[in-house]
């Protein structure tokens, strides 16, 4: 089998990343005193904090409980942490169907961790929160103008008015609702009602197009 | 004392009323009570033939009638025009001050007298406007009930014929609410590399809602993002929205 380092470049980058290299460092300097469950522990740790769950401690609290235990000092332990986050986030870099786990594998034996943390990081990558790791990577940590929280309407008939005894005329309101907590309600004409429909569904119709240009077909992961 | 069963007669008869009142008062007959025959058909008629729909502000409008029927054929017609054209209109006057003060040396009046003119004139667009007037109607309420001149009655009845559609087309679409949609802008992008991912495709809509702030005239701009699935829920909404408006329609 040729070496995939021939034709795919490790998952890490080029060169070793600091933090890695320090997290490395850190870690050969307390292989004695850290037991291997501890550090399984610091790498599910490290998922849950790709994920921002609630777990009933923080990441902060739980180190400095492993640092008394273990009487290691807490920046030795948050340097590891940091280490091993920064891996799953790299790893998590590439399209999902780029990364095997063979690659992944040899690739962190290239960076010389060892094999019982390599077996680690492979049951977080290629695990049960597999889609919802890659899930977080591409749609939560990235910067988003506001959207749509809600949308409500209300569709009335105007029968008469101050300045028209007798006048059947559809009126419409939206209220929105963004995230950034605008909330407006404002009146649509409804000519300018059909102009945003004919524009939603050209958009919706672009959008459907957009896999099937040329350009883009380089993006095909 | 009968009253018929149309509530809009009773309405005409206090109309009736109050114009009498301020024409010369009658000491035979009360005009509180309307003498009525016995047919009701004909009451009616008689109420509508001397009811007028400017009766509510006819004490305002008097002393500009006078001045307008003293004006010029010609110079009237052009007013005429020119206050239909801006006549419903939010928030826009009708002549700007170096315009009333031409007028003024035009019309040889006082510039007091040509502000009431040209608010008597758009006050009989708007009431027109709101009862929807046939033109005869109109004509004839004009020369019987105001003391309009004939001529200017038959200017100001053609304006009216020719731009009735699109006054009211304008009153109807006067807004109330503070805020109105005025524009919308969009563009497509897509997304295809960022800081935790290295390779994506994915087609984002963003929107820009100009609303429009009915007093002040200032836009609002609202930038949303949409993805695939959002602009999905969105557009299904809006064909709720139009299958409402349909069956509204029909």
């Amino acid at each position: 089998m040729p070496d995939h380092h021939s034709y795919q470049d490790p998952f890490y980058g080029w060169t070793t990343p600091k933090a890695i290299s320090l997290c490395l460092h850190k870690l050969k300097e307390c292989s004695s005193s850290l037991p291997v469950e501890a550090i399984k522990k610091l790498i599910l740790m490290s998922e849950a904090k790709i994920l921002n769950e609630q777990t009933s401690t923080s990441s902060l609290e739980f180190l400095t409980k492993l640092s008394k235990k273990y009487s290691i000092s807490i920046e030795h332990l948050i340097v590891i942490f940091n280490g091993f986050v920064h891996v799953l986030r790299l790893a998590l870099k590439p399209p999902a169907a780029f990364l095997k786990p063979e690659i992944f594998k040899d690739d962190l034996r290239d960076l010389k961790f060892s094999e019982a943390i390599i077996e680690e990081f492979h049951n977080i990558l290629f695990g049960p929160k597999r889609d919802q790791l890659y899930n977080v990577a591409q749609e939560r940590d990235r910067p988003r103008l506001s959207f749509l929280q809600t949308f409500d309407w209300n569709l009335d008939v105007t029968l008469t008015t101050a300045s028209l005894s007798r006048c059947i005329e559809p009126l419409l309101f939206f209220q929105f609702r963004t995230t950034d907590n605008r909330n407006l309600t404002f009146e649509v004409p409804i000519k300018k009602f059909n102009e945003l429909r004919y524009n939603t569904a050209l958009l919706l119709k672009e959008m459907e197009e957009v896999d099937g240009k040329q350009a883009l077909k380089l993006l095909e992961t | 004392m009968c009253f018929t069963s149309k509530p809009r007669d009773n309405i005409k008869r206090l109309v009736w009323n109050s114009t009498r009142s301020t024409r010369s008062f009658d000491a035979d007959r009360c005009p509180s009570i309307p003498v009525l025959d016995e047919n009701p058909a004909s009451n009616w008629l008689k109420m509508s033939h001397n009811s007028s729909i400017f009766a509510d502000g006819s004490s305002k409008v008097k002393a500009s009638i006078q001045h307008i029927n003293a004006t010029d054929n010609t110079k009237f017609r052009k007013l005429v025009q020119r206050v239909a054209e801006k006549t419903g209109r939010q928030n826009e006057t009708i002549f700007t001050l170096d315009e009333l003060m031409k007028l003024e040396k035009a019309f040889d009046l006082p510039i007091d007298n040509i502000k009431q003119m040209i608010e008597t004139i758009e006050y009989m667009f708007l009431q027109s406007a709101y009862h929807l007037v046939k033109p005869q109607i109109l004509e004839n309420d004009l020369v019987n009930e105001q003391n309009f001149d004939e001529n200017k009655a038959k200017i100001f009845v053609e304006q009216w014929s020719a731009s009735a559609k699109e006054i009211v087309e304008r009153l109807k679409s006067s807004h109330i609410a503070s805020h109105s949609l005025s524009d919308i802008r969009w563009t497509l992008d897509v997304g295809i590399t960022q800081a935790s991912k290295s390779k994506v495709k994915r087609p984002t809509a963003i929107y820009e809602f100009q609303l429009k702030n009915e007093q002040t005239q200032q836009i609002e701009n609202l930038q949303t993002e949409f993805n695939k699935d959002e602009l999905y829920a969105f557009f299904e909404k809006l064909e709720s929205i139009q299958s409402q408006l349909d069956t509204l329609m029909t």
